[in-house]
Formats: structure tokens, C-alpha cells, sequence
């Protein structure tokens, strides 16, 4: 699964973060937990895989790290979105609307391709 | 954005981007284990569902590792930039903190790289790269042995393999009539495939093809030059009617604007098919038909095959030359070694190529030195100003600075200091590109006619040199900075330099006064040269003369209509006001060019193997007077030694005392193509073409008995009171009023006609000149800097000495005679220098020696004295110093 389209669930999941950290700085686990919240557990992605997002991300200069103290007083590193990060995610979260409807229409289509020979 | 510098704080505290990495995910398995247990897991159960939920630590590491890696990299090369970006700034600031120490260096600096990058454009554009606008120039070589005649050059067209193809062209005046006014222009008469196999380029319409050449219609194609200087630069002349040497001819296009042909001391300004010149040639070329193969006038220009060599290309020529001589024995030349070079070569001129090269080799040289002096100048400079900055590097170095990173500081100010340098020289060697334009070098060529312009590789040439001279001057005094001696230096502050450092203060010192010694004989060389070539007795009297040359052929004068002309002229010119005398000549005095024949003389029997060679001038009666050559015996060329009168001459004194050594020369006679003529007076031997020439055998015959040697050019002298530039209005009116068309090539006089000969010496001596005291100037402001530095250096010394009764004068003494020994000894190293290099300057010398002891005393006297003088003014100021103060002062 993960061999098959890694580039579809890399750029989901940088999309993903990117909005997580939209709402403010967050650490590396509260990205993870409230992921898992908003999508009711469906995405049960490996939560190592998140780090290397995270820090590609802050290459690419679309997020920034701070390191800061959590909310049960510990060392923490949080997260937050830059300009440069809010402008992708006005572009990429568009585009994935684009793709999602695309694929959602052949999916729930209903008329028959011409094209295709009845067996 | 990431800020650089949270990193490097946690580094401070020992933390690495890994330690981070273990951080964050150790923070996150216990937030996770926090959840679980919460949830109400064991706390086995909880940490081994929170790794599970992790997942593949390893991968995650390695992947954030490799993210880390090539953070760090671009972190690092920002960083670098960043420095380097600060230090510019940084000696900016320094630069602009001491004006009087920048604009010296920078003054200096751009100066030397000024007169390296003017020299570099003309070497690049006169050695190095002679043919713009000739596609792949290094395959295009000149057939160098002789010139053919264009049926044999059709014969050599034929031969294949090595040779591609090849083209012939030969170089003519001609009389371009544009509206009323005829000029003088260069034509090249070319073969149709000329411009093809030189790969040149069409600025407007068409070249020259084949077809022309077979058609023989007179067309021609104009260069870029003459269509905006003379054409006025219109797109309608293409298809319009010129006259050439009198004869209509069609336009077809202009030639590319770089486009020059291959010689660089005649460029075009038009270019028509060989086979339409019998219908342009002026009269006295018209007897000739194209077909001749006795007729040989024309050079052969080829392009090589790929990977060919000049000796193939040789052997291939050589054999059609032997075929051709087996067909036509009679016609063709006996000797059929062919030999070519590159065109790049034959450019200049193949045997002015090793005149320029060497004359550009002394100019390099000269150019060279100069800049070295001011490097070293620069290099003391600098070195005096670290002496002052040494207490701010050694508080630095003690603050913990890296020597490596003062170094480099120090290496960025100098390359600054270099590239503003550089950015100001190629502006000075811009404005001097157009007064280089004036300039002739040695074979003719007129630097006006090669495009002189810095480009792409002139600029390359500046970078690469100011970057040289950065390294040259700033290294060694950056090394010398940061080598600080901390304790002592932060002790005593400005006080007591190291002995090595003034060493090497001492020694810069000695080279400039070596280099200055070096080209202040070269100056003293040229300018002797100068001299002896002016105060040269030429045999006859330059001033007063104006002169006047005209080209009746090109208007197509037969030789009737010409010997006319010409008398009827001389008698005009000879009745104007101030015209003391007046006389024809074929040849301009003191211009290059000469006529010579063989002969026989009576009475004189040659060696087996000499063949008698005797230069001739064909000049009309009063010849003599004008220019005030004298008789010495016999009777002058008169009127009425006219054709069908017996044939006579006038010999010079060296032939008369060559061929006759027992005199009575006159009376006898000489031999020469079917002619006898007999000896009616003997002339003084006078200086034909240059100053610095040989005695040559000469002999004078009669205009009105050879008015054809007339038809193609001939110039008219009047000698005349006062200045004989005013005379020539009133000579050209004379001219034209006889022959409305007549075209004057060359209106001046012989004043001037010698200085244009001398042109190439004196530009050399001007130059030198410049540089030398340039150079001289700069060392001299060396040692007085150096002087003072090491008087207020041992002010306290000095304070002492006098407390304790020196006198003033022996202070003086103590301090001059310890530069003197430095300058001896910078003089002794220029001499024997300047000895070496001179020889390479030889041939522009005019018979002074390279080794002329008389230049070499005066010039080294000349550098003591002005040294001595540059050390005793701050000497002076050791005297003044008052021992109570220079003893309280510490």
C-alpha cells in the first residue's frame, strides 16, 4: 500500500499537517492526536512517519520549529504554519479538492463508457 | 523561517540535530504511554501500544537524518556567503575609513591594470585574434611564397584533400567616384569564392559568388565602413551605381561590419570579382588581360581541411605548382616550393608579423612592470597600515578571532581594493582604446582600421589580472599582520615594528627602484633612438617641403595625358607665391616603398654569383634643388631630357663609389631591361624610405623620359618659405584646376611624412616615457614612506643621539645614507635587469646599442639623485625633533 502510491500519501499527509498546524504552533504528538480524532481513527498511518513530514516540511520553509515547554510542562517541540507554508496550503488543499472530486465522479458514475464491450 | 541561530545556541549547549530527533519522539512515546494509561493499560501494555503505534524507528531516524544532513549543507553555504558578505562590507568600511590610503592604492592599482587590459586589447586584437568576422580563422592559411597569376590560380584551385578550397585576392588603390568627389579607397580585386571560403558574413544584400566571377559583370560589394562613412549608411545604395577608377559598377551588398579581409594594414573598403577588373584597372594596369599567366598578382588565401596540417597543404601546392611548370614551362616561375602560414600570421603583414610581436612583447613588458611596481606599492602601503591596525588585530587575535578568519578578512580587503581597481581601469582603458586608435604600429597598421573595443575576453582579462594583483600585494602583508606577536604588540601599541616586517618593506623598496631603473632606460633607449633618428642627416632638407600625391591612372590617364599634366602642373605650382622649387617624384621621401632593377654597369665586372641591384626613382628636373640634395658632380636632370633625347641618370655617391670606385662615373653607362642610359652627374646619398637605413645604391631617371613609371602615382614637392602646410590649399587648387578628377592621395608634407614613419619609435618613447616616470614617481613616494615611517620609528633614537651632541647633519646623513644603500642596491639589480630586456627592444632602437652606457649612467644618476631626494625630506624631520619631548614620550 505504501509502495504503491507513496507520493499520493506523502503529499496527503503534508497536506494534512499543514492544516493541523494552521490553527496554531502544535507538537509532533498533538498533530498526531488530533489527526486521528478528526478522522474518527480511519487513517491509521505509522506515527514515526509523521517526523520526517514535519522536518521536510521546515526544509521547504512551509512550517517553522520552536522548541517550547507542552502543556504538562514538558521540553517540546512545536510546529507552526509560515506565509510561505499558508500559501500551499491554499494551493495544494484546491488542488486535492479538484482531484477528490475528479475521482469521485468516475467512481460514482452510472452510465456506461461507450467504449466498453459488453461481456 | 528558520533562524539560523536557535541551532547554533543549542549547540553551544552540546546538542546536536540528532539529540533533538530522540528528543521529539521519546516526548511523543510518553504523551502516547500518558494516553494509554489514562485509558486505563497496564504500563507494559501502554508502552508496547504506543512503540507499536510509532512504527519503524529506524527508517524514521535515517529519513530525518538525511533531511538533517542537507539542512546543515545549505545552512553552511549560506553562512559562508554570509561571511563573505560581512567581510566586503567590512573592508568597505575599512577602505572608506582612510581616503588618503584608498585613492593612493586604488590610483596606483588602476593605473597598472589600466595599461595591461589597453595593451591586451590591441595584442588580442592584433595577434591573437587579427580576423574578426572569418568563420573558424585558425583552418584559414596564406600561401606565402609568391603571388600567382589567375590562370595558374585557377590550376591551384583544383587540388583537393588537404586544401578545402581556395580563394585569391589582391589589394589595389582605387578611385571611388561617389557624386563629384573621387576617393582614394582599398579595393580587393577577389576571386568569386573569396567570401565563401572565408565564411564571411552579408551585413546587407549579397556577397560575391561564383557566378560573378564567371560572368565577369563589374559588381561590388562595399565594406561597412565605407557604406556609413562615405555612402552615408543608406539601405538604397544596394543596387545603385559607383565608379570605379572611372568605370560604372553595381552595388550588391555591404560586407559584415567586422568583416575586414585578412590584411590588417589594407582592409577594403570594396571588394570586385577579379574577372571585372580589366574593365576598372587604372590605365597603366590596362595593357594586362586576366588570362596572363605571366601576370602574377595575385595572393592565395585557403582554408585548411579539417584536421589538416600547413604541410600538407604545402606538399599538395607544391606538386600543381610542378605540374603547371611541366605544362607552361615558359610562363610559370621556376621555383615551385609553395609555402603557407596561418592567415592569422600574415595578418599583420608576414614580415612585419615579428616586428609587432616583438614591439607588442616590449609594450607587455613595459605595461607589466609597471603594474608591478604597483603592486609592491600597494603591498608597502599595506604593510605600513597594519603596522598602525596592529594593536586592533591583536586585540582581536586576543579576543579569539582565528588567525585563519583575520587572514582571510585582511585578503577580502585587498581583493576589494583590486576589483574597484579593475572596475575603474577598464573604464581608463576604454577611454584610452580611442586614443589608442591613433596610434601606427610598426608595418603600417593603423590601429584606427582594427576594432578595438574591450569585450567579453578584455573584461575576463581584467578580473583575472585584478585578482592576480590582489593576491600579489595582499597575501604576504595579511600573512605578515596576523604573525602578530600578541604580548609585545598589545605592550607597546604602534611602537617598534619587527625587524622582519621592515625587511620586507626594505625589499619592496629594492624592487621598485630596480623596475623603475628598468623602465627609465627603456624610456632613455627609445628616446635616444628618437633623437638620433631625427637628428639623422637624411641627405636633404625636410622642412619647408610640401607635398602633394596624386594617381592620374586612376582617372585613367595614358602616359601622354600624365607627362602633360605633370609639366603643366609643376610650371603652375613652380609660379605660385613662396615656391622657392618644385619637382615630381615617382617616390615619397620617407615613405616605405621602393622600385629596384637589375643591371649592368660599364667597367664594372660583378663576383661570380652577384647579381647588380639597383634602386631607382624617376623624378623630373629641379628634384635636387628641392629638396636640397647635392650635386657632386656632372649636371643635374634637365627640361630637356625629354623622350627621344639620349637616356641619362643621375646616380647617388654609394653607387658611383661602389660600381666606380676610381670615380669618373659620369660619362658612363648602365644597363638595365633593353635600356642603356648614360651617367650625367653624381648626387649625394641621402635616406630614401627610413632615417635608420643602409646606404643604397640609387639611381635618378628623368620624368620626361618615363612618364609611364607616373601614371599609377607621383608626387609633387615644392619647397616654399614659411610653413608649407599653407601651401597646400593653393597646390591642390593648381591640381585640380588642370585635372578637375584628378584624385590626391596624400596632401602634407615631408615633415609629416617622416614623423608618420617615425610614428611606431615615437609612441614607443612617449609611451615608455609616461610609464617610466609614473613608476619613478611611485617609488619615490615608497621611500619617502618608508623614510618617515622609520624616522618617527626611532624618533626616540634620534632624541638621544642629539641630547647627546650629534649634530643635525649627521642625523640627516645616518638616515639618507641607509636608503641610499637600499637604492644602490635596487639600481644595481635595474641595470643588469634592464641590460636583459633591452635586447628584445633592439630593432626599434635606431642603431643606439641596448647596451648605451650614456642612457644607462644618466638614468641610474638620475634615480639616486631623485632617491636621495625622497629621503632626505623626512630626514630632514629627524633633526627637528626635541630630545626632552622624543625622551618623555615613552
Amino acid at each position: 500500500m505504501r509502495r504503491s502510491s507513496p507520493d499520493l500519501l506523502q503529499g496527503t499527509l503534508d497536506l494534512m499537517v499543514l492544516k493541523t498546524v494552521s490553527w496554531g504552533p502544535m507538537h509532533g504528538y498533538a498533530i498526531a492526536r488530533w489527526l486521528q480524532q478528526v478522522t474518527d481513527d480511519v487513517l491509521r498511518v505509522e506515527e514515526g512517519s509523521l517526523y520526517p513530514a514535519l522536518h521536510r516540511l521546515e526544509e521547504r520553509g512551509w512550517i517553522s520549529a520552536e522548541w517550547g515547554t507542552s502543556e504538562n510542562n514538558r521540553r517540546a517541540k512545536f510546529y507552526r504554519l509560515t506565509a510561505a507554508g499558508r500559501r500551499q496550503l491554499g494551493t495544494q488543499s484546491s488542488t486535492w479538492g479538484l482531484y477528490a472530486d475528479a475521482v469521485a465522479k468516475v467512481l460514482g458514475a452510472t452510465a456506461r463508457p461507450a467504449e466498453a464491450r459488453s461481456t | 523561517m528558520t533562524d539560523p541561530g536557535w541551532r547554533r545556541y543549542l549547540r553551544f549547549w552540546g546538542r546536536s540535530a540528532g539529540d533533538d530527533l530522540e528528543d521529539e519522539l521519546r516526548f511523543h512515546l510518553e504523551m502516547r504511554e500518558a494516553d494509554y494509561l489514562a485509558q486505563g493499560s497496564s504500563a507494559a501494555q501502554a508502552r508496547a501500544e504506543a512503540n507499536q503505534r510509532l512504527g519503524d524507528l529506524s527508517g524514521v531516524r535515517e529519513a530525518c537524518a538525511v533531511i538533517g544532513k542537507r539542512r546543515e549543507r545549505r545552512m553552511r553555504s549560506i553562512e559562508r556567503l554570509e561571511t563573505i558578505r560581512s567581510d566586503v562590507v567590512f573592508a568597505l568600511r575599512q577602505l572608506a575609513r582612510s581616503p588618503g590610503f584608498t585613492s593612493i592604492a586604488l590610483l596606483t592599482l588602476a593605473l597598472g591594470i589600466a595599461a595591461n587590459v589597453t595593451i591586451f586589447t590591441v595584442v588580442d586584437s592584433v595577434l591573437l585574434r587579427p580576423l574578426p568576422g572569418i568563420r573558424a580563422p585558425e583552418r584559414v592559411v596564406e600561401v606565402t611564397s609568391f603571388t600567382v597569376s589567375y590562370p595558374s590560380y585557377r590550376d591551384f584551385r583544383e587540388v583537393a584533400g588537404p586544401l578545402e578550397s581556395v580563394a585569391a585576392f589582391s589589394s589595389r588603390s582605387a578611385g571611388v567616384r561617389i557624386g563629384e568627389v573621387t576617393h582614394i579607397e582599398r579595393a580587393a580585386v577577389v576571386s568569386g569564392n573569396y567570401f565563401t571560403v572565408l565564411g564571411a558574413g552579408a551585413h546587407r544584400g549579397r556577397l560575391l559568388t561564383d557566378g560573378d566571377e564567371t560572368s565577369g559583370e563589374p559588381v561590388v560589394v562595399v565594406s561597412h565602413r565605407f557604406w556609413r562613412g562615405v555612402l552615408g549608411g543608406d539601405d538604397d545604395v544596394i543596387g545603385s551605381a559607383i565608379r570605379v577608377n572611372g568605370s560604372p559598377a553595381t552595388i550588391v551588398g555591404i560586407a559584415a561590419e567586422v568583416f575586414g579581409g585578412t590584411r590588417l594594414a589594407s582592409v577594403p573598403s570594396i571588394w570586385l570579382p577579379i574577372t571585372a577588373w580589366p574593365l576598372m584597372a587604372p590605365s597603366n594596369q590596362r595593357g594586362f588581360s586576366v588570362d596572363e599567366r605571366g601576370w602574377s598578382w595575385l595572393t592565395m588565401v585557403a582554408r585548411l581541411a579539417p584536421g589538416a596540417t600547413t604541410e600538407q597543404a604545402e606538399a599538395v601546392l607544391t606538386a600543381s605548382a610542378r605540374r603547371q611548370l611541366e605544362q607552361h614551362p615558359r610562363e610559370t616561375r621556376s621555383n615551385t616550393n609553395m609555402t603557407v602560414a596561418p592567415a592569422a600570421a600574415a595578418a599583420v603583414g608576414f614580415r612585419a608579423h615579428e616586428a609587432i610581436s616583438r614591439f607588442m612583447l616590449v609594450l607587455m613588458a613595459v605595461v607589466g612592470l609597471v603594474l608591478l611596481v604597483a603592486c609592491s606599492n600597494v603591498a608597502n602601503l599595506l604593510l605600513a597600515r597594519s603596522e598602525s591596525r596592529r594593536r586592533e588585530i591583536a586585540v582581536r587575535l586576543a579576543i579569539g578571532a582565528g588567525r585563519g578568519r583575520l587572514t582571510r578578512q585582511l585578503i577580502t580587503e585587498a581583493m576589494v581594493l583590486a576589483f574597484i581597481a579593475g572596475g575603474f581601469a577598464l573604464l581608463v582603458a576604454w577611454a584610452a582604446s580611442t586614443l589608442m586608435a591613433r596610434v601606427t604600429l610598426p608595418g603600417g597598421i593603423e590601429l584606427s582600421s582594427v576594432r578595438l573595443a574591450p569585450d567579453a575576453r578584455v573584461l575576463g582579462f581584467a578580473l583575472a589580472l585584478a585578482t592576480a594583483t590582489a593576491l600579489l600585494f595582499g597575501v604576504v602583508p595579511a600573512l605578515q599582520a596576523t604573525r602578530a606577536d600578541l604580548v609585545s604588540d598589545l605592550k607597546d601599541g604602534a611602537r617598534g615594528a619587527s625587524t622582519g616586517r621592515s625587511r620586507l618593506r626594505s625589499s619592496l623598496l629594492v624592487a621598485q627602484v630596480a623596475i623603475s631603473l628598468v623602465l627609465l632606460v627603456g624610456a632613455g633607449l627609445f628616446v635616444r633612438g628618437l633623437q638620433r633618428a631625427l637628428s639623422t642627416d637624411l641627405g636633404f632638407r625636410t622642412d619647408g617641403v610640401a607635398l602633394a600625391t596624386v594617381n592620374p591612372g586612376l582617372v585613367q590617364f595614358d602616359v601622354e595625358r600624365t607627362l602633360s599634366f605633370a609639366e603643366t602642373s609643376l610650371e603652375r605650382v613652380r609660379a605660385l607665391p613662396g615656391v622657392r622649387a618644385a619637382a615630381w617624384s615617382v617616390l615619397v621621401p620617407l615613405t616605405p616603398g621602393s622600385y629596384s632593377e637589375t643591371a649592368s654597369l660599364d667597367g664594372y665586372v660583378p663576383a661570380p654569383d652577384e647579381q647588380v641591384e639597383l634602386n631607382i626613382n624617376v623624378v623630373s628636373d629641379g628634384y635636387l634643388r628641392t629638396l636640397g640634395i647635392p650635386l657632386l658632380e656632372g649636371r643635374d636632370i634637365a627640361p630637356n631630357d625629354r623622350s627621344g633625347a639620349e637616356q641619362v641618370a643621375v646616380v647617388n655617391e654609394t653607387l658611383a663609389r661602389r660600381y666606380w670606385p676610381e670615380g669618373g662615373a659620369v660619362g658612363r653607362r648602365i644597363f638595365s631591361g633593353g635600356d642603356t642610359v648614360r651617367v650625367i652627374g653624381v648626387a649625394r646619398t641621402a635616406k630614401y624610405e627610413r632615417p635608420d637605413e643602409q646606404a643604397v645604391p640609387l639611381v635618378y631617371l628623368p620624368l620626361a623620359q618615363r612618364a609611364d613609371w607616373a601614371v599609377g602615382s607621383a608626387t609633387l614637392l615644392a619647397r616654399v618659405d614659411g610653413n608649407p602646410s599653407a601651401a597646400l590649399p593653393a597646390m591642390q587648387q593648381e591640381i585640380r584646376s588642370i585635372a578637375r578628377d584628378m584624385p590626391i592621395s596624400e596632401l602634407g608634407t615631408l615633415d609629416d611624412a617622416l614623423a608618420a614613419t617615425l610614428a611606431p619609435q615615437r609612441f614607443g618613447a612617449w609611451l615608455l616615457s609616461g610609464f617610466a616616470l609614473l613608476s619613478l614617481l611611485v617609488a619615490m613616494v615608497g621611500i619617502y614612506g618608508v623614510v618617515a615611517y622609520g624616522v618617527t620609528q626611532r624618533t626616540r633614537e634620534f632624541g638621544v643621539r642629539m641630547a647627546l651632541g650629534a649634530a643635525p647633519g649627521s642625523v640627516v646623513r645616518l638616515v639618507v645614507g641607509q636608503s641610499l644603500l637600499r637604492v644602490l642596491f635596487g639600481v644595481v639589480l635595474g641595470l643588469a635587469l634592464a641590460a636583459v630586456l633591452a635586447r628584445v627592444a633592439s630593432g626599434f632602437l635606431f642603431g643606439v646599442s641596448a647596451t648605451d652606457a650614456i642612457t644607462y649612467a644618466a638614468t641610474a644618476l638620475l634615480l639616486i639623485v631623485v632617491a636621495m631626494l625622497a629621503a632626505w625630506l623626512p630626514a630632514r624631520r629627524a633633526t627637528g625633533v626635541n630630545p626632552v619631548t622624543a625622551l618623555r614620550s615613552e
